[in-house]
């Protein structure tokens, strides 16, 4: 560190090593394997849909060093303070990466329930992390998540037993600050038959913190089990945000996910989700909201490996003056997915001329017998709707942003708790009433 | 609130001014004229029933005196309360007391029927109603118009059936209270029950000072809302005017004689 000739690369590796002397010998093995990956991997080719719209250059460490997570979080949102478990299973904060402190309700925490940073569950719940961690990142490691996984300062481990059912969410907060790298891996194992609702809540510690941030979750759902996984994202402006999320739904499991997308100045987000039992069933909601220079971009796989289950995808996105969206998704039923049912929708609103949405939906399909639908579209708002608005008095600016309100809202509710959904409207609104 | 008589004796303006004076408009929509020169006098306290074929120019009309933009106004003049409507934005036109019941409303997804009425009563009447008011204000006319609560919560127009689309439009209208409502064919396709509400919607807002403009192409809903005037739209211009005579008559003899008459 006193060495400042020294090469970034270099000292990565040695903050690889430092990492690496903390953790079991597996997971010290498993940084190293990763690191290893990581330099040899070539930066992903542009050619490829899935960078097509993003520059993987821009992902790089470049100048920044790797950061020490922060031990200070600020003030929760206030919808976060109660004192209770009246609405929350658990609330866990995150700073930088690493999971500072969690508290579960106690006849929760009898059940077996667990929440605590990854490297915790590496050494106190080892056969559960082993058997999980990294299993859907391993073999086909990009360059990215083989970053993350050497370096992660920490991470959520969330893991629910065989028949138990939250019936309030687990909230996670986690901030970022500062303006170097941080890397992440989180991990969430729902058991047989049990039944949660996760929530992330990302933002940075101020709106000039610009941090790169590699941020890496499994999620395993198994047979018969049920999860809800939310993420809202308002960070500030200048943070790089490269989450890449994998999802296993095993037989008659249920997975929705919700993602809010508001702030950081370049996102590129990976989501995958593969089916691989009989009567899953797969929903994913997505908002995308950009302003000012936002590069919003957005990849998502739904992987049907088996058939007779179902997917269902709905991304909304909302475009306002510079800033640019792509959406790229694929839909995949391999040989074995007869009596799938897969449905993919991305809609687009530009608010201003100068603002750009790109969306391409791929679809491999490998069999007969399925039923799959994909629907696209980019535009400005729509003329009728506006003038029917204005016909009831409502001036432009206010029909505007009803419409674009009523646009998001029906992912808004699926979000859990009212004073959530109103803590994300409230952004919304702010947004929308800045950019309009 | 305002005027407490119902059903005025006919024609008889609260002042000189008449509450819609359309004079030789013509408008064009794709560069297409549809109206060529139609002059139309409503005053307070009048209903006017529009009558005509498809294709005569009924809709068109309604839709240039809201500002539809895709209907470019070519020529001739509209004055509402003596005030230029062709000058103003469409939702100052609203504010100012006109309403249009859409022939076919359209969606909005999203937007509960609960708040976009909230918000258009506080945009066209922030100064009779209260927000406090609003609630009880909703609940009264929802009762009289026969919709049931679940209404509130559902996205407007929404999967709503035709009848449901009219019965939300009537429901607008009686939340607005406005001065001029134009009604673009909303008695069309309806069944025997929703007519009535839709009928007594019209007639609850018929008082000296406020004037209705029904666009129809049947003369069925007329049984309920008796017009004091009865015109015949014909290849964009009025061809004939009476009482609600001639609704009847047309009703017997049709529109043809009325073609050859023009011809």
């Amino acid at each position: 560190m006193s060495d400042t000739q020294t090469s970034t690369d270099s000292s990565l590796a040695a903050a690889v090593e430092r990492l690496a002397a903390d953790d079991p010998g597996w997971l010290a093995d498993a940084r190293r394997a990763a690191w290893a990956a990581y330099e040899s991997a070539a930066l992903p080719d542009r050619a490829q849909h899935l960078w097509r719209y993003t520059d993987p250059a821009k992902l790089l460490p470049g100048a920044r060093a790797l950061a020490v997570p922060g031990d200070s979080f600020g003030e929760l949102p206030a919808d976060y303070h109660d004192g209770t478990f009246e609405h929350v299973a658990g609330l866990a904060i995150e700073r930088d990466g690493r999971l500072l402190r969690a508290v579960i309700d106690s006849t929760i925490a009898d059940r077996g329930v667990v929440v605590c940073d990854i490297r915790e569950a590496a050494r106190e719940h080892e056969a559960i992390t082993r058997k999980y961690f990294l299993a859907l990142t391993q073999p086909e490691f990009d360059k990215f998540e083989a970053l993350s996984t050497a370096l992660f300062a920490g991470g959520t481990f969330v893991h629910v037993p065989r028949g138990v059912e939250l019936d309030r969410p687990l909230r996670i907060a986690h901030r970022i600050g500062g303006d170097g790298l941080l890397a992440s891996r989180s991990l969430i194992v729902i058991e047989e038959n049990a039944e949660a609702t996760v929530v992330f809540d990302l933002s940075t510690m101020t709106a000039t913190d610009a941090a790169l941030l590699h941020d890496g979750l499994e999620v395993h759902v198994a047979q018969a089990a049920r999860l809800r996984l939310v993420f809202i994202q308002s960070a500030g402006r200048k943070l790089v945000h490269a989450p890449v999320i994998r999802c296993r739904v095993d037989r008659d499991a249920s997975l929705e996910t919700v993602t809010v997308c508001m702030g950081a100045g370049l996102v590129k987000s990976q989501q995958t989700t593969e089916l691989v039992g009989k009567g899953a069933s797969v929903k994913a909601l997505g908002i995308v909201f950009a302003d000012h220079r936002q590069h919003v971009d957005h990849h998502t796989l739904q992987d049907h490996l088996i058939g007779h289950n179902a997917s269902d995808l709905d991304y909304r996105t909302v475009v306002a003056q510079r800033a640019r969206s792509a959406y790229t998704g694929n839909l995949r039923i391999g040989l074995d997915g007869e009596g799938a049912t897969a449905h993919q929708r991305n809609h687009n609103l530009l608010l201003h001329d100068t603002a750009r949405a790109d969306t391409i939906p791929e679809l491999e399909i490998l069999t007969n017998d399925v039923v799959c639908s994909h629907a696209a579209a980019v535009g400005p708002l729509d003329d009728e709707m506006m003038h029917f608005c204005f016909s009831r008095g409502l001036s432009p600016v206010e029909a505007k942003r009803l419409i674009i309100a009523g646009f998001l809202e029906p992912v808004v509710t699926r979000i859990p708790g009212e004073d959530l959904q109103d803590r994300v409207r409230t952004v919304l609104a702010t947004r929308l009433a800045e950019a309009s | 609130m305002s005027e407490e008589t119902p059903n005025p004796s006919n024609g008889a303006p609260s002042n000189g001014t008449p509450i819609l004076e359309v004079t030789d408009l013509r408008v064009a929509v794709d560069g297409k004229e549809i109206l060529k020169g139609l002059s139309l006098t409503v005053n307070a306290g009048e209903t006017h029933a529009i009558m005509g074929r498809n294709g005569s120019g009924k809709s068109t009309l309604s839709a240039a005196i809201m500002g539809h933009p895709r209907y470019e106004v070519t020529g001739g003049s509209i004055l509402f309360e003596g005030e230029d409507v062709l000058a103003m934005a469409v939702h100052e036109r609203a504010r100012k007391g006109i309403f249009l019941s859409f022939q076919y409303p359209v969606a909005l997804p999203g937007v509960t029927v609960s708040n976009f009425l909230r918000q258009a009563v506080k945009a066209v009447r922030s100064d009779d109603v209260p927000t406090k008011a609003f609630r009880p204000l909703v609940k009264e006319n929802m009762k009289r118009l026969d919709i049931p609560n679940a209404f509130m919560t559902r996205y407007v127009n929404d999967g709503f059936s035709g009848g449901e689309k009219k019965r939300l439009e009537m429901l607008q209208m009686a939340m607005l209270q406005p001065s001029l409502a134009i009604l673009d064919e909303t008695d069309s396709g309806l069944d025997i029950d929703a007519l009535k509400v839709v009928s007594a919607a019209i007639n609850l807002l018929r008082d000296k000072g406020r004037a209705q403009l029904l666009i129809t192409h049947y003369q069925r809903i007329l049984r309920y809302v008796e017009p004091d005037f009865v015109h015949v739209l014909l290849g964009g211009q009025i061809v004939k005017s009476g009482g609600p005579e001639l609704a009847q008559e047309l009703e017997t003899r049709g529109y043809e004689w009325l073609e050859t008459e023009a011809a």
